[in-house]
């Protein structure tokens, strides 16, 4: 980094807006730069590079690690599929908020994603909590109308836009096909 | 009842390893998740299975998928992975065998969608012939890579469908289209590009009234050349989409047929103000005349009816005659396309008629909330003048009316005229574009029109950001302010100002620090007490009485106020400057159910604009 980057006015990355059917299928993780503290980023297979995740929906299972670290790992359902979720001693906010939530609950998550190898080869998206909120079922109706709106931008995304392409070429999978996800989500909410 | 079964299921698996559980409390627990927060039913049971297994200490036996049979036919979008079906389709195209053991591979579509398919050579079927319907009779899907095909293997049959249950092909508008379909249209050939590749015979755009949509004919189609200025029938293209921007590709199996000028379909005629996207025939009035640009463009100009206008061009062709400023015209086969968020008209020659009566036309004036890009008519006044930072602007600044403000500019030439602060203009025929997401309006080329004497309220120019709060900083909730006149700043926990050293008469005061992000930008906020009161319901004596009475002291306030607004949605008022936002009145967001129906009308439809 150059010298005057202590004077550079910090900017924080956004948190991605996104479904559960779509993290689960990112796979693509790079870093940016080549410095140990350059951020690191997953792609999202709609083409949007993302380093931090605001999600929601409902708590359906804790479970608490048995040894001697305290490690939560929760199961978050939106209307699309399920978020995989933890939270270790790295994160005491969030580690706190959690011991006091009850499956079933409505939570918002903020967090980072990180892609993990399963025993199986398969990839694995988790995400790791910087903090957990209990909320009222509004607010995830809210989140989804958000979600739902981003995830249509970056469908909708017109442009040469680097990431976008890398998308494209990563999961070869048309961005118009992820319309249905937001549909589904979209036609969860009940009035 | 489908709870009771999942009760029956659960308490039955877990009497049976011996350890029988309360009824009353897990149905309690599965209505909990099922009714209360519209759970589906099997992650419930997922998970009710998961915590009793977790407090029994027993292993957790992982299910399968489980598997459907279907004989009736199904419309080929619902099919899903992992299903055993019966479809009935045309066969729209066919990919050449990369592998001795598949017979036929290829695409399969009926009216609800496509999808590939796969015949293994083991299956003995017959063979299929692109164009020609089938009926597929206990096919498997499958799913590779979040795309799900038909597996055709030797327990399927495959029967040809008799001529008269093949449905009729239908004309898919041009707007309606979406990637990934087999379709029929119809339209005029607008625009030929110059040849790209050798496996391109042509490429252009396409259009009919409802859009337009680029096009690429394969040179293996062997199609005869299609000539700009013609309408078409195309039967059997292929839908495709490539970085947001959709096409349709002609090739071997495409039936081209011409139609001629009397089979045209008639097009309505549009008003300026509803122009979108395609082929319209317009009637209105030259209001402007821009200075020549290039040499490919023999005139640009404003074209106005009393709905709207709209800028057009008349590229430098043969036949190409410019139109004459202040006449009206009819133009039949105006091509109208979008550029940066903007409506454009090319006129093409001969599509152009003069009218004889030259009709009054009432200018559309709109408020400026609700300008964007394209020409405008406006009535506003001049809020604020910046000062130049450059030597090719003459004037630039804000005009304000009752709806807000926009920026504005006028770049240096021979016409340019100086607006006087707070005089009202009626602004007519000016260009609003749009730079890094922010609009401004150009005045050049534009009519202005002082009005002395009337007076407009400018709304002012608070700007609203919408997010979630997704951090609370320090320094947030019941803070030491320094009482030193003019200082204010906020003092340590010892009461230590960076300025005036220790103060112990220091004044209270209420705020929020912390990140408000909207999905694509992060805002460094402030929230000032006004603010805050607002959505914690705290004020100054309250907070006081809240810190004054507990252990943890100040910190009470803090947690208190992130338990309210972490992680909720945020509508916040007051001045942004670059990434930082202070906000003076603030709330929570309600759910919307217009931008829901907005939303699901807008999932539904392709990428179009």
């Amino acid at each position: 980094m150059s010298d005057n980057s202590a004077n550079r006015r910090f900017e924080r990355e956004s948190a991605k807006r996104v479904f559960a059917a779509e993290l689960r299928e990112a796979h693509h993780h790079f870093r940016e730069g080549t410095d140990d503290k350059s951020p690191t980023y997953i792609l999202l297979p709609t083409g949007e590079r993302c380093n931090r995740v605001f999600i929601a929906g409902t708590l359906t299972e804790k479970k608490k690690s048995e040894g001697e670290a305290v490690f939560y790992q929760i199961r978050v359902m939106d209307p699309t599929g399920i978020f995989f979720v933890s939270a270790g001693s790295y994160q005491p906010e969030a580690l706190h908020q959690i011991s006091s939530i009850e499956s079933p609950s409505y939570v918002v998550i903020i967090g980072k994603p990180g892609v993990f190898q399963a025993p199986d080869g398969r990839n694995l998206v988790s995400v790791r909590a910087e903090s957990i909120t209990a909320v009222d079922k509004s607010v995830v109706d809210c989140w989804i109308l958000d979600t739902a709106r981003l995830t249509l931008d970056r469908i909708e995304k017109n442009t040469d836009d680097p990431d976008h392409q890398k998308a494209a070429e990563v999961y070869q999978r048309p961005f118009e096909s992820w319309r249905s996800k937001v549909k589904e989500a979209l036609a969860s909410i009940q009035l | 009842m489908e709870l009771k079964e999942i009760a029956d299921r659960i308490s039955e698996k877990f009497a049976a390893a011996g350890h029988p559980i309360d009824r009353a409390k897990l149905e309690e627990k599965i209505n909990r998740f099922v009714e209360e927060f519209s759970v589906p039913p099997a992650e419930a049971e997922r998970s009710i299975i998961g915590d009793y297994a977790r407090q029994f200490g027993m292993e957790l036996p992982s299910a399968g998928p489980s598997k459907q049979d279907a004989d009736s036919v199904i419309p080929i979008s619902e099919i899903q992975a992992e299903q055993w079906v019966t479809v009935e389709g045309q066969i729209v195209t066919l990919i050449p065998s990369r592998s001795p053991s598949v017979a036929q591979s290829g695409v399969i579509m009926d009216s609800s969608g496509t999808m590939r398919f796969t015949v293994w050579a083991k299956a003995n079927a017959p063979v299929m012939e692109q164009g020609k319907w089938y009926r597929i009779e206990s096919a498997v899907a499958d799913e590779y890579n979040g795309q799900v095909s038909l597996k055709v293997h030797s327990g399927t049959t495959i029967t040809e469908l008799a001529p008269d249950s093949v449905p009729e092909p239908v004309i898919t508008p041009i707007s309606e289209i979406k990637p990934k379909q087999w379709i029929s249209v119809e339209g005029e050939v607008t625009t030929i590009f110059p040849p790209r590749s050798p496996s391109i015979a042509q490429s252009g755009i396409f259009a009919d009234n409802s859009g337009t949509i680029r096009f690429t004919v394969w040179a293996s189609a062997n199609a005869p050349l299609l000539e700009q200025g013609h309408w078409y029938r195309l039967d059997l293209v292929e839908s495709d989409e490539f970085n947001g921007q959709l096409s349709i590709k002609v090739h071997s199996g495409t039936k081209i047929t011409p139609i001629s000028r009397d089979e045209m379909p008639d097009i309505e005629k549009t008003p300026v103000g509803e122009l979108s996207p395609g082929v319209a025939l317009v009637e209105g009035k030259v209001v402007a005349i821009e200075k020549q640009s290039s040499d490919q463009i023999l005139q640009r100009g404003v074209f106005a009816d009393d709905s709207g206008a709209v800028r057009f061009i008349i590229r430098n062709s043969p036949g190409a005659e410019p139109l004459m400023e202040n006449q009206w015209y009819a133009i039949k086969g105006a091509v109208v396309d979008r550029y940066r968020g903007a409506f454009s008209m090319q006129i093409n020659p001969g599509t152009a008629t003069p009218l004889l009566e030259d009709r009054s036309i009432r200018p559309n004036i709109i408020p400026v909330a609700q300008a964007g890009p394209g020409i405008v008519c406006l009535r506003v006044k001049l809020v604020q003048e910046y000062e130049s930072t450059s030597e090719r602007i003459f004037q630039s600044g804000l005009l304000g009316d009752e709806s807000g403000t926009i920026r504005f500019v006028t770049w240096k030439d021979d016409m340019a005229q100086r607006l006087v602060p707070d005089m009202v203009y009626g602004i007519y025929y000016a260009s609003v574009d749009e730079f890094n997401g922010r609009l401004s309006v150009t005045l050049n080329g534009a009519t202005l029109l002082p009005d002395e004497g009337a007076t407009i309220q400018v709304r002012s120019p608070n700007e609203e950001v919408k997010g979630a709060f997704v951090h609370l900083s320090p320094g947030s909730g019941l803070i030491k302010r320094c009482p030193v006149e003019g200082c204010g700043r906020v003092l340590s926990r010892q009461n230590y100002c960076p300025i005036h050293e220790i103060q112990p008469n220091y004044i209270y005061d209420l705020r929020v620090k912390g990140w408000l992000d909207d999905g694509q930008k992060t805002y460094d906020t402030i929230i000032s007490r006004e603010g805050v009161e607002e959505l914690t319901g705290l004020n100054l004596i309250t907070a006081q009485e809240m810190a004054e009475n507990n252990p943890l002291g100040l910190d009470t306030v803090f947690y208190h106020v992130n338990e309210q607004i972490l992680g909720r949605y945020l509508i916040c008022r007051g001045r942004v400057f670059d990434n930082r936002l202070v906000a003076y009145n603030c709330e929570f967001q309600t759910f919307d159910a217009g931008m829901l129906a907005e939303l699901m009308n807008r999932a539904e439809g392709g990428s179009h604009e």
